[in-house]
């Protein structure tokens, strides 16, 4: 059976809008984190985020025919600037999108709630919401209307699918995209994810004491938890054989996609790891790799105590004594954590990483913490020739998941 | 590209998987008996009267003040399924769940809440339940769910790819059994919105409900003695990105008449073969099938489709359509469940006589 291939990615984040920005970010150890603009966070415990206050529009002759508007808010702004950049990379345009079967794997949380947010937050006394609100802005408040945007826009036909498994689903659109190529369900899928900063996710991390006051510090002894950012990353994927057959350039390889329910606690995850491991494992048996192989993970490393310290035993459980050899890397640490879009924006990070021959760093980790038995990358990116990758995200309701990604020219 | 290698790339490894358990709860009825009942009678009702989940669930109960009211109609649906045929072992039963909305009542309540009493009062306990996976989370919990586990959101048909996942998780081999289906709440919120928006079909009220079916390999179901209720033929989804706008109802009959031809052909159907067929409102102008029955009566909105694969199923095993249908002995082996979105989504699933 064919393998499945990258051959397009966009990102639209805080360390930079467009790959090649990005990948700069990523090199130099650049930290996206700054004072909240987007609303007053001085009630907040955690005054910072990974805002992006830029303008996101790619270069009009680089949109790959595939229109951007600002019209269904900011999360769909950020998702079909990333597709953009995407299908423009892989070297197609809108109209090669309508033929054959073109499908849309897309993973997020907050569609439209930044903006429909507002309506109800900024009611004043004795106003209806109802009679004041416009129909459009909450009509895009639920996940799945950022896939219309961008089906719509990208001229789909094929199957659309939205997944929604909070800190995983991004992750999870691209295991889809995975699936649907090997079993013939479609020709190409354009998979990934996007998400903006809100309200209702800051107050509700906030809430839950999970969230640092400035930045976020994965797997160093100092960290104090999470910082939320927002941003995309979006995908070409197709078979490999058709990848070859028109020329397109191959960025990586996903090789196998693990996902697993943990079955323990809403948010918590297993001490031991258990769950990570798993998903893990899961994905190195799908892809036919053995553990000594990988030469990186990129961490879901959200920085929170007890995150960190369940997924480090986690890898430690699936690489054993090869894990003293692997660097490990949180990219939450230069832009924060994405929430559904987490997965694709740290996907990005991979890809531009074996493309490169470089790791991402983890961005501002100084201090090891004694319970955290890994190579962690301090500082700023770390040269090295990385053939097999882990991308990890774990999410809220036990959900865990894990890429296998492969270097573009490697083995498959 | 490589389109000659379609059906190749297709040819399940196994055979067809099969439903077994079904679990559903809606205004009609809870369980499997009395939902059909109400149906067989044309009731028609838009909410589920008692959620009670300590019954199903005795040693959960703590968990239960916190949970939202969809992820109770989620955990009641899987508990009605467990008690059904039965799960098997848990441990390897992956879930997939579809609900368009999420708690939108949750999310509504904690966003007033925050509005009148500032960022301090935030609730803790009230905002993981906002992520819509929740309810799968929950489950996931309650009964011991540890296979891979997937939330759909694609608004109507969300509840058909969750059990379109299932079958095609199965037939490759990924897993071996999941409990799937959808769900979604009705309350106040979504009422109002349902009414200013204005954006749904007429004759689709709003409702609540929820079902989860088992779908397992033939293999499985055998080992453990369920009886099969229906064979899943296959899942088929489409998109059509003409609509007026990506967020309303709007899916012409073109699309839903080609991907019901696509799906009868790839599963090796005549139109002839096909016994009844349960359709969502907005696609019966795509139908040529001489049976079509609209779930609409029930109420279920958007999560139904899931309730339509089940209703398959049930009507695929007892071979009798509904009163309200004629009652007539279900004619030809297939049963074909249409689906159609907001924003443009098509599904359509077949069923057949296990």
């Amino acid at each position: 059976m064919s393998g499945v291939v990258i051959t397009g990615l966009g990102v639209v984040s805080s360390i930079g809008i467009g790959a090649p920005a990005f990948e700069q970010g990523l090199r130099s150890g650049a930290c996206g984190a700054a004072p909240i603009r987007r609303f007053d966070a001085s009630e907040y415990r955690s005054k910072a985020a990974f805002e992006i206050h830029d303008e996101v529009r790619p270069d009009p002759t680089r949109t790959a025919g595939i229109p951007q508007t600002a019209r269904y808010g900011r999360t769909a702004a950020f998702a079909l600037a990333a597709l953009a950049e995407a299908v423009h990379g892989a070297g197609l345009h809108r109209d090669d999108l309508t033929g054959g079967v073109h499908a849309l794997a897309f993973g997020g949380s907050t569609a439209g709630m930044p903006e429909a947010e507002g309506d109800l937050l900024g009611l004043g006394e004795g106003e209806d919401f109802w009679a004041v609100a416009e129909p459009e802005r909450f009509l895009s408040t639920p996940v799945g209307t950022t896939a219309d945007v961008l089906a719509r826009a990208a001229g789909l036909r094929g199957p659309v699918s939205t997944i929604s498994t909070a800190c995983s689903s991004a992750t999870n659109a691209v295991g889809q995209a995975l699936h649907w190529l090997r079993a013939g369900r479609a020709d190409r899928v354009l998979a990934g994810g996007s998400d903006a900063h809100c309200r209702l996710t800051h107050a509700g991390f906030c809430a839950l004491s999970l969230v640092a006051p400035e930045r976020p510090l994965p797997f160093d002894a100092r960290r104090q938890g999470m910082v939320i950012g927002e941003g995309a990353a979006m995908f070409v994927l197709e078979r490999e054989a058709d990848a070859r057959a028109r020329g397109a350039t191959v960025l990586g390889r996903i090789l196998g996609f693990g996902n697993v329910a943990e079955a323990h606690h809403l948010v918590q995850p297993k001490d031991d790891g258990e769950g990570a491991a798993r998903a893990m494992t899961m994905a190195l048996r799908d892809a036919g790799v053995e553990p000594t192989r990988v030469g990186y993970v990129n961490a879901h490393g959200t920085a929170t105590i007890q995150n960190d310290l369940s997924e480090s035993r986690g890898i430690r459980t699936v690489l054993g004594a090869h894990a003293d050899a692997v660097p490990v890397s949180s990219t939450k640490s230069q832009v924060g954590h994405l929430l559904g879009a987490s997965g694709a924006v740290e996907l990005a990070a991979v890809l531009l990483g074996l493309n490169g021959g470089f790791v991402p760093p983890c961005a501002g980790w100084e201090e090891a913490d004694p319970e955290i038995d890994l190579d962690i990358v301090a500082g700023t990116a770390r040269s090295a020739a990385v053939e097999v990758a882990l991308s990890n995200s774990f999410a809220f309701g036990g959900n865990d998941s894990s890429l296998c990604v492969g270097h573009p020219e490697g083995a498959a | 590209m490589s389109r000659a290698s379609l059906r190749e790339l297709t040819a399940p490894r196994r055979g067809a998987p099969v439903i077994t358990s079904i679990g559903i709860a809606s205004g009609i009825g809870q369980g499997r008996e009395a939902f059909v009942q109400g149906w067989r009678t044309g009731a028609v009702g838009t909410a589920v009267d008692r959620v009670r989940l300590r019954d199903f669930y005795p040693k959960r109960r703590a968990m239960f003040r916190r949970m939202d009211r969809l992820s109770q109609l989620i955990c009641l649906a899987s508990a009605l399924a467990r008690d059904d045929q039965g799960l098997g072992d848990p441990a390897e039963v992956a879930l997939a769940v579809g609900t368009d909305l999420g708690t939108l009542e949750g999310t509504w309540s904690f966003l007033s809440r925050l509005r009148d009493h500032g960022a301090a009062r935030a609730n803790p306990m009230d905002f993981p339940n906002l992520v819509p996976n929740a309810g799968a989370g929950y489950a996931g919990i309650f009964l011991g769910l540890q296979g891979p586990s997937h939330t759909f959101c694609q608004h109507e048909t969300c509840g058909d790819e969750a059990i379109g996942w299932a079958t095609d998780g199965i037939a490759s081999g990924w897993f071996d059994a999941a409990l799937a289906g959808g769900a979604e709440e009705l309350g106040e919120v979504r009422a109002a919105a349902t009414s200013a928006a204005a954006c749904l079909p007429e004759e689709l009220p709003p409702g609540e409900g929820a079902a989860m079916v088992l779908v397992e390999s033939r293999e499985r179901a055998d080992a453990r003695g369920a009886t099969p209720l229906a064979r899943i033929l296959g899942s088929w989804a489409a998109s059509t990105p003409d609509g007026r706008s990506p967020y309303v109802f709007d899916v012409g009959a073109g699309p839903v008449r080609d991907l019901i031809g696509r799906a009868l052909s790839e599963a090796g159907l005549e139109p002839g073969d096909v016994g009844a067929v349960l359709a969502s409102p907005g696609t019966e102008h795509g139908l040529d099938a001489p049976s079509a029955d609209h779930a609409v009566r029930l109420g279920v909105h958007p999560a139904d489709g899931a309730v339509r694969v089940a209703l398959g199923a049930l009507l695929v095993a007892d071979r009798t359509l509904p009163v309200h249908t004629g009652g007539a002995p279900l004619q030809g082996d297939a049963v074909v469940v249409v689906s159609a979105a907001r924003g443009g989504s098509i599904r359509v699933t077949i069923l057949g006589k296990a």
